[in-house]
């Protein structure tokens, strides 16, 4: 399996998603950690970096999310991590950030809204993966 | 438009109000110094025009007007021009000089443009006929505008000028100082009246009359339209101000709603992640379980949270003088309250102690709201305490002095906890002037910190108590020690005859220094402890 051993890092304020988003992904052959806050996710990448990011924008501030991924993104290392940004803010308030994806304003590989359905969450992680090795692949040749 | 501007620099702030009049005066009056100009070009017109027409229709008359008279009409033009000038000076500097100054010069062109025009009308009348020319009536008019454009003790020196003109024509054409007489009437030359005394006193005396008259109606009426004039600004002022603040009220209601809707929104998407899971997914039935509790205790708290914007709108919405009719006593409900929460404090291995003074702690404030007020703050007391930790509580007389209210009259409920506390930059209010830990929805740091559940409503529904009846919520705390809470209302005797409008600087808060914490817990000697 594809996902066999690949290692997600969720930060989330919410312990009830954590639970729910790790629900999703183990059953799937993923290995899941949470950290509850923006600093404690950066800590928890720079010491082990995780093999993609699933990032809660609304965390102790409504686009603390954000902030997170530019910090990746500056960093060496961090940078090439694949983040999956999920919101509770849909469409319907006006932002619909998934047209910016890639850009540098929403430096993300795939934008999910709230509430997560487990379909749609694990096929998303596939597709960024397989997008991933697909540029990699590509790249070595 | 420059008034309009004018009005708009005044909004600006209350410290500028008498800057603000200052400029509406000194712009109308030089706006009227304009018109004045404009009024003496017809005035020099309408004199030609008519020494013209007597000229033609006296055909070959033997005397003729002096050609003086045509040298001060002339005079009178090239003067209005210096005028003109001066005003468009004027105008061109409102943009840069300070108002008094711009006042003072407007003042002075003013005054000048009176002196000149009596002098002129006077010469007039010099070559004109003197004593014997009606035309003395229109230092009256000159004594109108006067009123207007000047101030009142300005106006009437011009008007002591004006007499002090007449009745020096007079007299020197009287005495025969000047010489020689110019008739009134060409047809029939002179017929001598300016050399009786008793005519030309007449006619000094009528026209003295005249402009004492005239100075002291206009002045009474230019001062009533100067009144009404200020009470028009001010009310314009006033609506301008209550529109910005209905306006800031408007956003802020908005923006207070958007929050709610937002802070329901996070746990609900919640809940339904978790029960599209117990749906869709193959979950193990040991987990089926532990989801399906974590649903129904979201939902619970998502209801506490809507109750506590419901008591929240409650409060805001109801009539603030709903507070005056009841009376409370603050000891006993403080007792209940201890009672409600001791099970939830003692499963949580805190520590609850509660003093009640024993005097007389009666104080105005609706029922229901002193019990949301106490039971929120021994909520929050027990929530951000971790186990093992201790709370006190205590009711009694406060000998706080304090803005307008004397010794003695305060009645003090304070809650003292050893929890979390709040980090200092929380407990000082933002540069904006609001955004403080008693927002609605504000979670101190350290509580999100330490994922404990909240609405973050709790001391908004206090602060807005407190403002209503007039009290004071004070809160000092020291991060990782603990948090005081003191809550002071007015005591039931001196609030009767009270109120008031509200206080919105009801709320103080500030770091504790090291060791008051303990200082605080101590009763102090004058109260006697009940359990």
């Amino acid at each position: 399996m594809q996902s066999a051993g690949k290692r997600i890092l969720v930060i989330e304020d919410d312990q009830d998603m954590q639970h729910a988003i790790r629900a999703m992904l183990e059953p799937a052959g993923y290995s899941v950690s949470c950290c509850s806050t923006g600093p404690a996710g950066l800590a928890a990448m720079r010491h082990d970096p995780p093999d993609l990011v699933l990032l809660d924008i609304m965390l102790a501030t409504p686009s603390e999310g954000f902030h997170i991924a530019y910090e990746m993104r500056r960093d060496e290392v961090l940078r090439n991590i694949p983040i999956v940004m999920v919101s509770a803010i849909g469409e319907r308030t006006g932002m619909d950030f998934s047209r910016e994806l890639g850009t540098e304003y929403v430096p993300a590989d795939a934008f999910l809204n709230k509430p997560l359905e487990s379909r749609t969450l694990r096929q998303t992680i596939e597709q960024v993966f397989s997008r991933r090795e697909a540029e990699r692949g590509a790249g070595s040749r | 438009m420059e008034l309009a501007a004018a009005d708009a620099r005044s909004i600006g702030g209350a410290a500028s109000q008498p800057d603000a009049a200052a400029w509406d005066h000194t712009l109308l009056t030089v706006t009227r110094q304009r018109w004045l100009i404009g009024l003496r070009w017809l005035f020099a017109l309408a004199a030609s025009a008519a020494l013209l027409l007597e000229g033609y229709l006296h055909g070959a008359s033997a005397i003729r007007r002096p050609m003086a008279l045509w040298v001060v009409i002339a005079g009178l033009a090239a003067i209005n021009v210096v005028w003109t000038l001066i005003a468009r000076r004027l105008v061109a500097r409102t943009s840069q000089e300070s108002a008094e100054r711009l006042s003072r010069s407007a003042a002075a062109l003013a005054n000048a443009q009176v002196a000149v025009d009596l002098f002129i009308l006077t010469l007039i009348l010099r070559f004109s006929g003197g004593v014997e020319c009606p035309l003395a009536i229109f230092y009256v008019f000159h004594m109108a505008i006067g009123a207007l454009l000047l101030g009142p003790a300005q106006a009437v020196l011009q008007g002591i000028w004006a007499m002090v003109l007449y009745a020096g024509l007079a007299i020197g054409e009287l005495q025969g100082w000047l010489q020689p007489h110019f008739p009134f009437d060409l047809a029939t030359g002179t017929h001598g009246l300016y050399r009786q005394g008793g005519f030309v006193a007449v006619m000094v005396a009528t026209v003295s009359t005249g402009i004492l008259g005239t100075l002291y109606f206009t002045l009474h009426i230019a001062d009533w339209l100067r009144e009404r004039e200020r009470q028009l600004r001010d009310t314009n002022t006033a609506l301008m101000r209550s529109q910005i603040a209905i306006q800031d009220l408007q956003a802020r209601r908005s923006r207070f709603m958007r929050t709610a809707a937002h802070q329901l929104k996070g746990p609900l998407a919640t809940i339904q992640t978790m029960a599209g899971l117990l749906v869709d997914d193959n979950i193990p039935p040991t987990a089926v379980r532990d989801m399906a509790g974590r649903i129904v205790r979201r939902c619970g708290e998502a209801l506490v949270q809507v109750d506590e914007l419901l008591t929240l709108a409650r409060v805001k919405e109801a009539d603030p003088a709903r507070h005056r009719g009841s009376i409370c006593d603050a000891g006993r409900v403080m007792l209940a309250t201890a009672r409600r929460f001791k099970p939830l404090a003692e499963g949580r291995q805190l520590h609850l102690q509660v003093d009640v003074a024993d005097n007389d702690l009666r104080i105005r404030v609706d029922p229901r709201d002193l019990e949301d007020c106490l039971g929120n703050i021994v909520d929050n007391a027990i929530k951000y305490t971790q186990p093992g930790g201790q709370i006190w509580l205590r009711a009694s007389i406060g000998t706080q002095q304090l803005r307008g209210v004397p010794n003695g009259d305060w009645i003090r409920i304070d809650a003292i906890d050893t929890g979390m506390g709040f980090d200092p930059h929380e407990l000082e209010r933002q540069p904006s002037g609001d955004g403080t830990l008693f927002d609605a929805f504000h979670r101190g740091n350290n509580a999100l910190a330490a994922g404990i559940p909240g609405s973050g409503l709790g001391l908004a529904i206090v602060q807005e108590v407190m403002e209503q009846v007039g009290g004071r919520v004070l809160i000092a705390s020291r991060p990782g020690q603990g948090t005081h809470v003191t809550l002071l209302f007015p005591s039931a005797a001196c609030a009767a005859n009270g109120p008031t409008a509200r206080d919105t600087r009801a709320t103080e808060m500030q770091t504790l220094p090291e060791g008051e914490l303990a200082a605080a817990r101590r009763p102090r000697p004058e109260e006697i402890s009940h359990a």
